[in-house]
């Protein structure tokens, strides 16, 4: 009987939750032919991370040794979109929109690794230029990449959640608009 | 050193005939086509794991288990080490006709 390496574990435990997971099929076959084995933790790690957001872009900086993650996709470009029409509707800033405060909170949990080697960052608001985006930076000494793929889960089902409510509250402040109007006119019409 | 070879194999006949350790709390499904076919060097697929047969915290379990497993060889390993290298003494009377 061969004895294991832990990282065996942490692939078992990245496959329970990527298949558990709602990504889509092809990301599940693709990652399907790879064989539970204890020395794929990094590969498999990197590969998984790929299919979470739709659109994922990393770079390498050889430079720097450093390498760039950058994770779009139109749930992070919807929840952008209903945090500006609530704070409109709302008259705040982006500053005291409780939702963005919980989704960076997410963001900082869950990109809470057993390495020193990282740093993240966001493109969340209306001043920031280009597509909005979630962002990981791994140096050379970061030996946690099979964890990357359940953070990433874990914040990705925290913009569907955000994303539900918020569009219950908008729905919520457009039906209770009109409503309010009408009865006003109503009431300048009776009086 | 001198081994009591009587007494050991005396040991052995009275030990309970039971896995080294406990497999209790760990889930059967990880443990029979997982760890152990793996251990055997078995080849698993990820698409052959049937994910619903446990949860994420069954693992943790598992990994408990083979490291008690691990621990139990290693100490095997040092008891058959320890009878190896005794070096065989000749009885000082015959034993036999």
């Amino acid at each position: 009987m061969q004895e294991l390496n832990h990282t065996f574990f942490s692939v078992l435990r990245l496959a329970k939750i990527f298949f558990d997971s709602d990504v889509p099929d092809k990301a599940k076959n693709d990652i399907g032919i790879w064989e539970l084995d204890e020395d794929s933790c990094y590969a498999l790690g990197l590969e998984a991370s790929d299919w979470i957001f739709q659109n994922t872009v990393h770079y390498y900086n050889e430079r720097k040794d450093v390498d760039t993650w950058f994770f779009s996709d139109p749930i992070i470009d919807q929840f952008c979109r209903l945090c500006q029409e609530y704070e409109q509707d709302k008259g705040i800033t982006e500053e005291e929109n409780p939702y963005r405060s919980t989704i960076e909170q997410t963001i900082r949990e869950n990109f809470h690794f057993d390495s020193y080697s990282y740093g993240y960052d966001w493109r969340l608001s209306l001043a920031e230029r280009g597509r909005k985006c979630i962002l990981l930076f791994t140096g050379e000494e970061f030996y946690s990449h099979e964890a990357v793929p359940e953070g990433l889960l874990e914040i990705r089902y925290a913009f569907l959640a955000l994303n539900q409510k918020l569009k219950a509250e908008l729905r919520k402040e457009t039906r209770i608009i009109p409503l309010s109007l009408v009865t006003a006119a109503q009431w300048k019409e009776a009086a | 050193m001198k081994l009591d070879l009587k007494l050991l194999s005396m040991r052995f006949s009275q030990a309970k005939d039971e896995p080294p350790v406990s497999t209790e709390g760990v889930n059967s499904y990880l443990l029979e086509k997982i760890l152990l076919p793996y251990m055997n060097g078995e080849s698993i697929l990820l698409r052959d794991i049937d994910y619903s047969a446990f949860d994420v915290e069954d693992i943790e379990p598992l990994a408990e288990y083979h490291d008690e497993l691990a621990q139990a060889g290693y100490k095997l390993e040092q008891l058959t080490k320890t009878v190896q290298n005794l070096p065989p003494i000749a009885k000082k009377s015959r034993a036999f006709c």
